[in-house]
C-alpha cells in the first residue's frame, strides 16, 4: 500500500531474520545452507510443540495455534483432506513484515505451511498475497523451485483494501466470492476453503512454526520471557530515521526498540496499527514488547506496527487523517460501521481544523464507543480503539484545538497511508459550487453540508461501495462543479530481481547494542540490567551456531 | 514448469470506482438505437406478406406506430422539459424531490427520443418524408415550414440528449458554460416541435391544441419564476443559513478570558457557569452555558495544568510567540523547564506550584 521499510534489524538471536544480512533474498540453496533441511513432524507432535511454547497467530488475533489445529484435525478426522491457508495480505498500511519475509525470505513460510500441510495431510496450501509488492513474484519462484512445493503450493492475488486480509473476508476471495467479511460467522477451520476444513492463519505465524520445528520447543524457548517464548516481528515506523521490520525477543523494552530505529521524541505511540491503540510516550518508553506487556500497558500488540508520531506534526490533523481513510475502509455492509466511521471522522477533521468544539468532541467519542461490537468483522471496534486512545493520549492537544483553533503545527502526514494521487476522489470546483445540497442527499456517507450549505467531503478515496452513489452525485451536480479525479497508474510494484533491497542491516553486529538516546535517562541499575540482559541474549550469533 | 497461477486475482469483481464511462453511453445509446430498427422489422415482416398471425399482428403495430410515435416523441420531450425545469427549482422542492425530479427528466427525455427516432424511420418507410428530410430541415416537398420545424427541432434534440448523456465530460473540462448554452437550446426546440406536431400532419382535436398551449405558457411561466424568484430566494437562504453574530459561541472568539476557561478547574469554585462571564455579561450566548462539558476535562490520564491568565498570555516575557499565531513549533529543549520529553511543554501549560486538592478528594 505504502512504500514498505525494507531494511530489517534485529535485537539479539535472528530466527526469523537469520541470512537477511548476507542475502538480499534467499532463495532455495541460500535457504537450506542458513536454516537446514525442513522440519517434519507428526501432527500430535507439532500440536504439543505449539501448545507447550504457547504460540499464538501473529496476524493480531492472537488464537492459540494449538487450539486452531485441534480444530482442523477433529473435523478432517482422517476422511476429509483439510486446506491450509497463508494469509499475506497485510491490508493494514504501517505493516510490512509479512510482505518483507514473502519478498525476501519466502522458503521460510513455505518450510512452516509445508511442516502443517504434511502433518494435517493438507490437499493444498494457498499462499494469499496482495499486488502492491514483489510478493506475488517471489512466492511463486519459490514455488517454482521444487516439485512438491509446485504441486501443493497455490499462489492467488486478493484485491489491495483493509477489510481483505480478515479471514473470513479472504476464504470469501479464495471461494470465488467478493472479498468481504461474512455475515454469518463461520470459523475457517469447520468450512473454509471449498467447505473443507481449512487451517488459516498470518504469514509471520508459518515462519514461526517453522522455526519451532527447526529448534524444538526447548531452543525455541531459549529467548525471549517466559509466558511468551521466541521472538516478535514488528514493523516500526513514523517518526523514526531507520524505519524498518525488526525482530527482537519477546520482552524487550519498546524504548529500546525505538532507540535502535532512531526514533524522534515521541508525541505518542501507535501500537497495534489502525486498529490498535496509542500509547503516551511514558507508557511506551517501559513497555515490554509482548502481548501481556502492552497490555499491562493499555494497548494490544496486534500484528506489531509500531508507529511513532513526533512532536513536528499535528497529532490531531494525524489521527484526523487516518480516522478518514479508515472510514472509507468500512466495506459499507454494516449499518453502524459505514454510518458511525465517517460521522467520527467529519468530528475529528473539524477539531483538526480548529472548527470544532467539545460539541465535536462529544460526538467522536459517543460514536466512536456506540458503533464497538456492532459488526461483522472488528473493523469498527478496532476504529473506535484507535480514536478513542488517541483522544485519551493527546488530550492536551485536542484541547489547545479546541480552545485556541490550533496547535501551530502543520500535519505533515507521518502516519503512512496509500498515495492519494492513485486514487479516485470527489473533488468539488468551488467557483461552481452553488450549494444546491444533491450531492449530500446522494452520497451522505461521504458528503455533508456545513452551516452555509456547501459539502464537506471526507478526505479520502471512493471506497467501492460508494462508487455509483459518487457518480450519480458528479452526474447530477446541477452547477456541473463536483468530479471524480482521475487516478494516476499505480507504479509498478518492485522487482525484487532488478532491485535488491539496498538496506541490509544488522542492529548488533560488533558490540552489543548501546542504550543512548531517551534511554539514558534510565537510572544506572536498570540500565546495567538491561544491557547485561541484552548480551546475553545477543551471545547466540545466528540460527545455526 | 513454472507455477504461474497468480495472475488470477480471486474473488468476485466489486465496483469500480474509476471515471470511464464508455460502458454506461454504449447502454444509454442502445436505446434509441433498438428503437430506431425495430419498426423496420415490424414493417418488413408485414410487407413480406403472407396470411399468418405474425404478420397481422406485424402490420398492427406498424400502424400504431405510424399513428402515435410521433404523438409519444412529442409527450416525452415535453414531460422531459418539464421536468428538467422543475428540477432546477430551489424554492419549492427539497433536494429528494430535485433528485427525483432529475431521474424523471433523463427517463423521459430516453423515451421521447427513442419515439423519435422511431417516428422518423417509420415516416421515411411511409414515404411521407425522404430520408434527407429526416436531417436536413425545410426540404419536404409539402408543407415545407412545419416539416421543417420538426426536422429542425428533431437535430437540436439529438445534440441535447447527447450533451446529456456526455454531462460527466462537460463538468470535468474548464467550460460547464458550454454545456449549459447547448442544453438550454431546449427551450427553442421545444415550441419547434410541438408547432410541427400541430400543425405538420393531421388537423389535432381542439383539446389538445388548448393543452399544448398550456404547457407552453405554464413552461414560459416556470422559466420567468426562475430567473426572477430564484435569485431572490437565494438571497433569502444565504442570510438564513449563516450563523448570525447573535449565535457566535463564545469559545470561538478570541482567547481573553479574565478567568481560567477550563471547566471543573479546582480555582472555578462555582463550577462551569462561573468560567464564563462573557455569557452573563453579553447576554448573547444562551445556548453556551448550560453545556455539558466533553469528557476529557473529567477524567484525563495526566492531570490538566492550568491555561494562562491573560496578563501571563499576553506578557512580553514569554520565550516563543504563543502557538495559535501559527508560530513554528519547536521541540522543547533539554534543560528548558519542564520534562525533557511528554508534557505539552509550550510555556504555559506547566502546573501551577500550587495546585489545590479536589473538594471530595477525586483526583482531577
Amino acid at each position: 500500500m505504502t512504500a514498505a521499510p525494507s531494511a530489517v534489524l534485529r535485537v539479539g538471536q535472528a530466527r526469523i531474520t537469520a541470512g537477511l544480512d548476507r542475502y538480499a533474498r534467499l532463495d532455495l540453496d541460500a535457504h537450506r545452507s542458513v536454516f537446514g533441511p525442513p522440519p517434519e513432524l507428526t501432527a500430535a507432535a507439532l500440536v504439543a510443540m505449539c501448545e507447550r511454547t504457547d504460540l499464538r497467530g501473529r496476524g493480531g488475533a492472537a488464537f492459540p495455534v494449538a487450539r486452531k489445529l485441534r480444530a482442523v484435525m477433529a473435523r478432517s478426522a482422517g476422511k476429509r483432506r483439510p486446506f491450509v491457508v497463508v494469509n499475506g495480505t497485510e491490508g493494514e498500511p504501517g505493516s510490512a513484515k509479512d510482505k518483507t519475509l514473502l519478498s525476501r525470505s519466502p522458503h521460510l513460510v513455505l518450510d512452516g505451511a509445508m511442516l502443517v500441510a504434511r502433518a494435517l495431510d493438507a490437499a493444498q496450501v494457498i499462499v494469499a498475497v496482495t499486488s502492491d509488492g514483489p510478493q506475488a513474484e517471489s512466492v511463486s519462484d519459490a514455488v517454482a523451485e521444487d516439485a512438491e512445493l509446485s504441486r501443493l503450493v497455490r499462489v492467488v492475488l486478493v484485491p489491495d483494501r483493509f477489510v481483505s486480509g480478515e479471514s473470513g473476508a479472504l476464504i470469501s476471495a479464495i471461494n470465488g466470492k467478493a472479498a468481504l467479511p461474512p455475515g454469518v460467522k463461520t470459523r475457517a477451520s469447520d468450512a473454509g476453503v471449498r467447505a473443507q476444513p481449512t487451517l488459516l492463519s498470518n504469514t509471520e505465524t508459518f515462519a514461526q512454526l517453522a522455526v519451532l520445528g527447526m529448534l524444538g520447543p526447548a531452543g525455541y524457548a531459549s529467548t525471549g520471557v517466559a509466558s511468551e517464548p521466541g521472538t516478535v516481528l514488528l514493523t516500526v515506523g513514523g517518526s523514526v530515521s531507520r524505519p524498518a521490520v525488526v525482530e527482537i525477543p519477546a520482552g524487550v523494552p519498546l524504548g529500546h526498540v525505538l532507540d535502535v530505529c532512531e526514533a524522534q521524541q515521541p508525541g505518542g505511540v501507535l501500537i497495534g496499527g489502525y486498529h490498535g491503540m496509542w500509547l503516551s510516550p511514558d507508557a511506551a518508553d517501559f513497555a515490554p514488547v509482548s502481548r501481556s506487556g502492552i497490555a499491562a500497558s493499555g494497548g494490544t500488540l496486534g500484528a506489531g506496527v509500531v508507529l511513532v508520531l513526533g512532536g513536528g506534526s499535528c497529532p490531531l490533523g494525524e489521527v484526523a487523517r487516518v480516522a478518514g481513510y479508515m472510514a472509507m475502509q468500512s466495506s459499507g455492509q454494516c449499518g453502524p460501521c459505514k454510518a458511525g466511521l465517517p460521522v467520527v471522522a467529519r468530528s475529528l477533521a473539524a477539531l483538526a481544523a480548529g472548527a470544532g468544539g467539545p460539541d465535536q468532541l462529544e460526538m467522536a467519542r459517543r460514536t466512536a464507543a456506540g458503533v464497538r461490537g456492532r459488526g461483522a468483522c472488528h473493523h469498527p471496534d478496532g476504529t473506535a480503539n484507535f480514536v478513542a486512545s488517541a483522544l485519551d493520549v493527546f488530550a492536551a492537544d485536542v484541547t489547545e484545538h479546541m480552545f485556541r483553533g490550533t496547535c501551530g503545527r502543520p500535519t505533515l502526514g507521518i502516519l503512512p497511508l496509500p498515495d492519494a494521487a492513485t486514487e479516485t476522489r470527489l473533488a468539488v470546483d468551488w467557483t461552481r459550487c452553488d450549494g444546491h445540497g444533491l450531492c449530500a442527499r446522494i452520497a451522505p456517507e461521504m458528503i455533508k453540508l456545513d452551516a452555509d450549505g456547501y459539502p464537506e467531503i471526507i478526505d479520502g478515496s471512493v471506497p467501492f461501495w460508494l462508487a455509483r452513489e459518487a457518480r450519480q452525485a458528479v452526474d447530477m451536480c446541477p452547477a456541473l462543479a463536483l468530479t471524480l479525479t482521475k487516478p494516476a497508474p499505480r507504479p509498478d510494484p518492485p522487482q525484487y530481481r532488478q532491485r535488491p533491497h539496498p538496506r541490509i542491516e544488522q542492529a548488533d553486529r560488533g558490540e552489543p547494542p548501546t542504550l543512548t538516546g531517551r534511554a539514558m535517562r534510565r537510572t544506572e541499575a536498570e540500565i546495567e540490567a538491561a544491557a547485561a540482559w541484552l548480551s546475553e541474549i545477543s551471545g547466540q550469533r545466528s540460527l545455526r551456531a | 514448469m513454472p507455477f504461474r497461477s497468480y495472475n488470477s486475482v480471486v474473488g468476485a469483481e466489486l465496483g469500480q470506482v474509476g471515471t470511464s464511462n464508455r460502458q454506461r453511453v454504449a447502454l444509454i445509446l442502445s436505446v434509441p438505437a433498438l428503437s430506431l430498427l425495430l419498426p423496420g422489422v415490424a414493417v418488413e415482416v408485414a410487407d413480406a406478406g403472407g396470411s399468418g398471425e405474425i404478420t397481422r399482428i406485424a402490420a398492427a403495430v406498424a400502424r400504431f406506430l405510424l399513428f402515435y410515435s410521433g404523438v409519444f416523441a412529442l409527450i416525452g420531450l415535453s414531460a422531459a422539459v418539464a421536468a428538467g425545469l422543475l428540477a432546477t427549482d430551489r424554492i419549492v422542492l427539497t433536494p429528494e424531490r430535485r433528485i427525483l425530479s432529475q431521474t424523471v427528466h433523463r427517463t423521459m427525455s430516453l423515451v421521447g427520443i427513442s419515439a423519435l427516432a422511431n417516428h422518423i424511420m417509420l415516416e421515411i418507410m411511409a414515404s411521407r418524408a425522404g430520408i434527407a428530410d429526416g436531417l436536413i430541415p425545410f426540404m419536404a416537398a409539402r408543407n415545407t415550414f412545419f416539416m421543417g420545424l420538426g426536422t429542425l427541432s428533431s437535430d437540436l434534440f439529438v445534440v441535447i440528449v447527447l450533451t446529456g448523456v456526455l454531462r460527466r465530460r462537460f463538468a470535468e473540462g474548464s467550460r460547464p458554460v458550454l454545456w449549459r448554452c447547448l442544453h438550454l437550446t431546449a427551450y427553442a426546440a421545444w415550441p419547434m416541435a410541438i408547432l410541427h406536431g400541430l400543425l405538420a400532419g393531421r388537423s389535432a382535436k381542439p383539446y389538445v391544441d388548448w393543452s399544448y398551449g398550456a404547457c407552453l405558457a405554464a413552461a414560459a411561466l416556470a422559466l420567468v419564476a426562475r430567473y426572477v424568484l430564484v435569485h431572490r430566494g437565494r438571497a433569502a437562504m444565504v442570510g438564513g443559513g449563516a450563523p448570525g453574530p447573535g449565535t457566535v459561541s463564545v469559545l470561538s472568539q478570541p482567547m481573553m478570558p479574565s478567568q481560567p476557561m477550563m471547566p471543573s478547574m479546582p480555582s472555578m469554585p462555582g463550577g462551569p457557569a462561573a468560567a464564563l462571564p462573557y455569557a452573563r455579561a453579553g447576554g448573547s450566548v444562551p445556548a453556551v452555558a448550560p453545556r455539558s462539558w466533553p469528557a476529557p476535562m473529567q477524567a484525563p490520564r495526566r492531570p490538566l495544568r492550568a491555561l494562562p491568565s491573560p496578563d501571563s498570555s499576553w506578557s512580553q516575557s514569554w520565550s516563543r510567540p504563543p502557538r495559535w499565531t501559527g508560530a513554528p513549533w519547536t521541540a522543547p529543549e533539554a534543560g528548558d523547564g519542564g520534562d525533557a520529553y511528554g508534557s505539552a511543554d509550550n510555556g504555559y501549560l506547566d502546573e501551577p506550584d500550587d495546585w489545590p486538592e479536589s473538594p471530595d478528594g477525586r483526583e482531577l
